[in-house]
């Protein structure tokens, strides 16, 4: 039972990487259409 | 009539067994021990002076009742009766916030909703693949705890209940319990909020685990583009309604944390000081003063919860320690200059984790702010609680 709890585990933690980078990609396209509205920070100032 | 009888808080100390009396003690010491790192401001004031203040009281202001029972006037945590809860709201002074805003998560979502007003998420919009990467790392905690508790002797659903604090997300984990352990509700909740503490006095401890100059490193501001306020409105409101669509679970932190935010970018001047001051700072002071409450002997000494706690805090530091090992990996991996540390601001517990991370940078080098870096994998790990969640409530049937 230990040995499944410890499988369970891993799977777990493989799963929640590719639904983590899933919704990572969700909010990287939300970014990008908001992309235009971007303003990139100055060279040589510091905010 | 004795002499005793006027001087109850004395007297019990004599009338119950003496590992409890000693307990209060230990318990009444280290209330003073928290008030006194919380005004030298070494751990959070905001949280020590109230919860260490809360802690002397409870354990010293034990009396005799009427039937004979020892207890307080405080508050009732370990009660499923509805007759005697309806008594103890009647009687115990922090009954009423503990029953209606801490056992079901309600201060927590007010605590999110005034950080909301607060954060900046510009590192999330910007770097959301390393801030969920760092995120799922420091799940850690949550994933391998279930194993360790299982060989413990607890059952498939109450270890997964109890690992659950290694997200350090009070609301999910009280949701976790009810629908896994229901029969560990009550003391899940117990040491569910235990985690602030255990994250201000025990996370500077593992980040120096990493060396000086490494904790020190200084990040490219040039790094994180401006977003404008619009953008982030949006951002806020769209995010917000896909989250809760793909995690119910976690809807009512997000939806708290969201609110909070787009408060935030509307420019809503009103709001924006309600919800950052009266709203954040009310329901904080009312979290650890009455999380401060429950810290007496009785609760302690209660072997569930000392078995819980024991499994929580050991949760909360494998979370702590995948954060950082989480950190050190992007650290080797990115190009450009990666404070390690934001690793550890990925358990989420926001905004703790990250304040706690801008402090230990600063002691390393005092040129050093990551805190706006920090926020992206600190938003982040309530996404990754929230999917672990999802996971284990869904997946614990395997395991029986």
């Amino acid at each position: 039972m230990l040995i499944k709890a410890l499988l369970f585990s891993l799977v777990s933690f493989a799963a929640a990487m590719v639904i983590g980078f899933f919704v990572a990609a969700i909010i990287k396209v939300i970014a990008s259409l908001l992309r235009g509205k971007e303003e990139v920070a100055p060279k040589n100032t510091k905010r | 009539m004795q002499i005793w009888d006027f001087f109850q808080g004395i007297h019990t100390f004599f009338l119950v067994a003496p590992g409890l009396a000693l307990a209060r003690i230990f318990l009444i010491i280290l209330g003073f021990v928290f008030i006194y790192f919380g005004y030298k401001q070494t751990l959070e004031p905001l949280l020590m002076v109230p919860m260490g203040l809360a802690m002397v009281s409870v354990n010293a202001g034990l009396m005799i009742f009427e039937a004979g029972n020892i207890s307080t006037l405080f508050v009732q945590p370990l009660t499923n009766n509805i007759q005697e809860l309806m008594s103890y709201l009647q009687i115990d002074f922090l009954q009423p916030i503990y029953t209606f805003m801490f056992s079901n998560g309600l201060i927590a979502c007010l605590v999110f909703m005034g950080i909301g007003a607060i954060t900046e998420i510009d590192y999330l919009i910007a770097r959301p693949f390393s801030s969920l990467f760092l995120a799922v790392f420091a799940e850690f905690g949550t994933i391998f705890t279930l194993p360790i508790a299982m060989a413990w002797g607890l059952t498939a659903k109450e270890s997964a209940a109890i690992s659950l604090v290694g997200g350090a997300d009070g609301p999910m984990v009280l949701f976790g319990s009810l629908i896994m352990a229901k029969n560990l509700f009550v003391p899940i909740t117990v040491v569910a909020y235990l985690y602030l503490s255990v994250c201000y006095a025990g996370y500077p401890l593992l980040a120096r685990l990493v060396p000086k100059k490494m904790r020190g490193i200084e990040m490219d501001w040039h790094d994180v583009p401006r977003i404008s306020k619009g953008a982030k409105f949006g951002f806020a409101v769209i995010i917000c309604g896909i989250l809760c669509l793909l995690f119910p679970v976690a809807a009512p932190l997000f939806a708290s944390f969201f609110v909070g935010l787009a408060v935030k970018e509307a420019g809503i001047t009103r709001y924006i000081e309600f919800v950052s001051g009266p709203v954040l700072y009310g329901s904080t002071f009312f979290l650890a003063f009455t999380l401060g409450s429950l810290l007496g002997a009785d609760i302690i000494l209660d072997p569930v919860v000392l078995k819980l706690l024991v499994l929580g805090m050991l949760a909360l530091t494998l979370s702590g320690l995948g954060g950082l090992a989480g950190g050190l990996i992007y650290h080797k991996i990115s190009k450009k200059p990666f404070n390690p540390l934001i690793g550890i601001a990925a358990v989420s517990c926001v905004p703790t984790t990250a304040k706690v991370v801008q402090k230990c940078a600063y002691a390393a080098n005092k040129k050093c702010m990551i805190l706006p870096f920090a926020m992206g994998p600190n938003v982040a790990g309530v996404i990754t609680t929230a999917i672990v969640t999802g996971i284990f409530v869904s997946g614990i049937k395997i395991l029986g």
